[in-house]
């Protein structure tokens, strides 16, 4: 699971941000602050992944069009010479999926030692393993994937490391520098060597781990399509109800009408029926089941009708339901506004939706909202002790006064946690800054979001009383 | 329906600005008390009563953080309660004697009293100064122009009736 991302000098971020990601992170603040190039960051790292491109990253795919390389860096550091003239990231995986001990071991060895020797005109490969390798595989190892990619006009020069610790021991670590474009993310350059070549096998049992966690992802964009009067059934794509939930009708008439999936039905009609008001979803095939047609009953007025006359929040929130009943778990979900037309009572329940999501099937949840109802909601059940306060990150996305002194106090702030503001001398600038907070114990926010931020209508409604 | 009228002092302790005012959080109480028998606020129709919550409460919201419940139980007070505008008259007999106990340059302290006066509510101020401690003399110069439950009562009273809160409102 990705535990944290920072991010620097790509598209709202001029300098970095630290974005902590729990079971349950979410993403606020106003609009235009930056929520948005975060979770279009991570697309970008997955239609990379998806891709069979040689760039180091595919900005423009199936999941997010940023236009060119250039376009990603920040207006601030295009406009004028500026020192950090790269994009920086650097992302923490926490993760159990390890290779085994005898693939690590193998590693480790390739890793240290020339195997392949030379002896006359023959070449002799020696390879060493520990007899009874350290069993790892049930520990959890945390991976930093970390690089800079120079947004420079004829050459993409860069960096772009991968390293894994299981303390004390450095398990795992990746290197590739200079010309990116042989250089992927996570993918490095292979040499003639044969050295590099076992070596690189093992490395790719590894890097598959983190490619996973990046390709598992899904995620569902703020405007979700209409239902239908009908739906073509087909084959969707498995597992996956599309960035605008274009897939999310064909896959609830699979849980529907196929038995071994009864409790991916029973997850979704829970929440249609909380959050939607969906009662009883039937589904009548016709045309040789090739289109659907999908009717539920109303649970205030019993009308049964067809699910394209319900109100537009349903359509909106239902391919949510869907995917997180499709997810695996540690797979994760990203949501984009998913209160999206719904009533307050509604937004509710979607805090328990996500809550759900995480302690019954384990799937995590980075959501972009505009809604104090779900962390309401949220608050309540740490309160209630049914979810955890390390169960729940809060980012909180604001514009700040940040300090830039020299480029040793900048990566300092990126790659060891360290604030530049520490030291606040020099010019300062305006830029995209985020909070992470916390929910306590006892359901309280840590300090750090203004009360005037989801308490515009409170000011606004002092302000009218005052009114002469 | 009932009604109460609140001082703005009330808010302000509540939201922790003077914390041995509501260590314990009895404050906390008497709203939610309030608002669960959906009590309605009593304001005056000059405005003085509004616009020192707006002048008071405003700067308060802009400086602080939120952690807690304040702003959910703020909103309910100023957005969402039923209000009641008592038509206040400054210069008709009831503000005179008023006036009489309250001579400081004090129109809001003044209009409290009024709006609970001319309600027949209670009104919950911690206002020592010009109100609690010229309790008994406000009561004394209003008797002709107020009702029976009327009462200028502090919030620890008000918690201490919260077990009966016909009493409160």
């Amino acid at each position: 699971m990705i535990t944290n991302i920072s991010i620097s000098n790509f598209r709202a971020f001029q300098a970095a941000i630290t974005v902590r990601i729990r079971p349950i992170t979410i993403l606020i603040g106003k609009n235009s602050a930056g929520k948005s190039s975060l979770i279009k960051f991570l697309l970008m790292l997955r239609q990379t992944l998806e891709s069979q491109s040689d760039q180091f990253f595919v900005t423009n795919g199936k999941h997010v069009q940023l236009g060119t390389w250039k376009d990603l860096r920040h207006t601030n550091t295009r406009e004028r010479r500026c020192w950090d003239s790269s994009l920086r990231f650097s992302i923490d995986v926490l993760t159990d999926d390890l290779p085994s001990a005898e693939i690590q071991a193998m590693w480790q060895a390739a890793s240290r030692k020339r195997m392949i020797t030379t002896d006359g005109n023959k070449l002799r490969l020696q390879l060493e393993i520990e007899k009874q390798p350290v069993k790892r595989e049930s520990q959890k190892v945390k991976f930093r994937i970390r690089g800079g990619v120079h947004y420079g006009n004829r050459f993409k020069y860069g960096r772009h490391e991968v390293y894994g610790r299981l303390n004390p021991f450095a398990l795992f670590r990746k290197y590739g520098a200079n010309n990116l474009d042989r250089v992927g993310f996570l993918r490095f350059e292979r040499t003639d060597s044969l050295n590099d070549l076992i070596e690189s096998v093992a490395a790719e049992r590894f890097l598959d781990t983190l490619r996973h966690e990046f390709l598992s992802q899904r995620h569902l964009s703020p405007i979700r399509e209409e239902s239908q009067l009908a739906v073509q059934t087909g084959s969707p794509p498995p597992n996956d109800v599309g960035d605008r939930g274009e897939y999310a009708m064909p896959h609830l008439a699979d849980f529907f009408t196929n038995t071994e999936m009864h409790d991916k039905a029973a997850f979704v009609q829970k929440f249609a029926q909380i959050v939607g008001g969906i009662d009883d979803l039937t589904f009548k095939s016709k045309l040789t089941k090739i289109l659907t047609h999908i009717k539920g009953r109303n649970v205030d007025t019993q009308a049964v009708v067809s699910l394209a006359d319900f109100g537009f929040g349903v359509s909106q929130c239902l391919p949510i339901f869907v995917q997180g009943a499709m997810h695996q778990r540690g797979q994760l979900l990203i949501v984009e506004q998913p209160e999206s037309q719904l009533h307050s009572t509604a937004q509710l329940e979607l805090g328990s939706f996500f809550a759900e999501l995480w302690k019954e099937r384990g799937v995590p949840s980075l959501v972009e909202t505009h809604s104090p109802n779900i962390i309401l909601r949220l608050r309540k059940l740490v309160k209630e002790g049914k979810l955890l306060p390390d169960d729940i990150s809060i980012a909180y996305f604001t514009v700040e006064q940040r300090w830039r002194n020299t480029i040793d106090a900048m990566r300092d702030e990126f790659f060891y946690d360290v604030a530049s503001n520490a030291n606040q001398k020099g010019k300062g600038f305006r830029a995209v800054s985020v909070k992470n907070l916390n929910i306590n114990a006892d359901g309280s926010l840590e300090k750090g979001l203004p009360m005037e931020f989801f308490g515009a209508d409170l000011i606004e409604a002092l302000e009218m009383g005052a009114v002469k | 329906m009932s009604h109460i009228a609140i001082d703005t002092c009330v808010f302000e302790h509540y939201l922790n600005l003077a914390p041995e005012w509501n260590e314990d959080h009895h404050i906390d109480r008497v709203l939610s008390a309030l608002q669960r028998r959906g009590v309605a606020l009593c304001v005056d129709s000059n405005n003085r009563i509004a616009s020192e919550y707006d002048a008071k409460i405003k700067p308060i919201i802009l400086s602080r953080d939120e952690t807690g419940m304040e702003r959910f139980v703020l909103s309910y007070w100023m957005l969402y309660c039923p209000r009641k505008t008592v038509a206040a008259d400054e210069a008709d007999y009831r503000m005179n004697r008023i006036r009489r106990e309250i001579i400081e340059p004090e129109p809001v302290d003044r209009a409290f009293v009024y709006v609970a006066c001319a309600e027949n509510c209670k009104l919950i101020t911690n206002d020592k100064e010009h109100i609690l401690q010229r309790r008994t003399r406000l009561r004394r110069e209003t008797r002709e122009y107020r009702g029976e439950a009327t009462d200028f009562i502090s919030s620890r009273q008000a918690d201490g009736l919260i077990a009966h809160p016909e009493n409160l409102a």
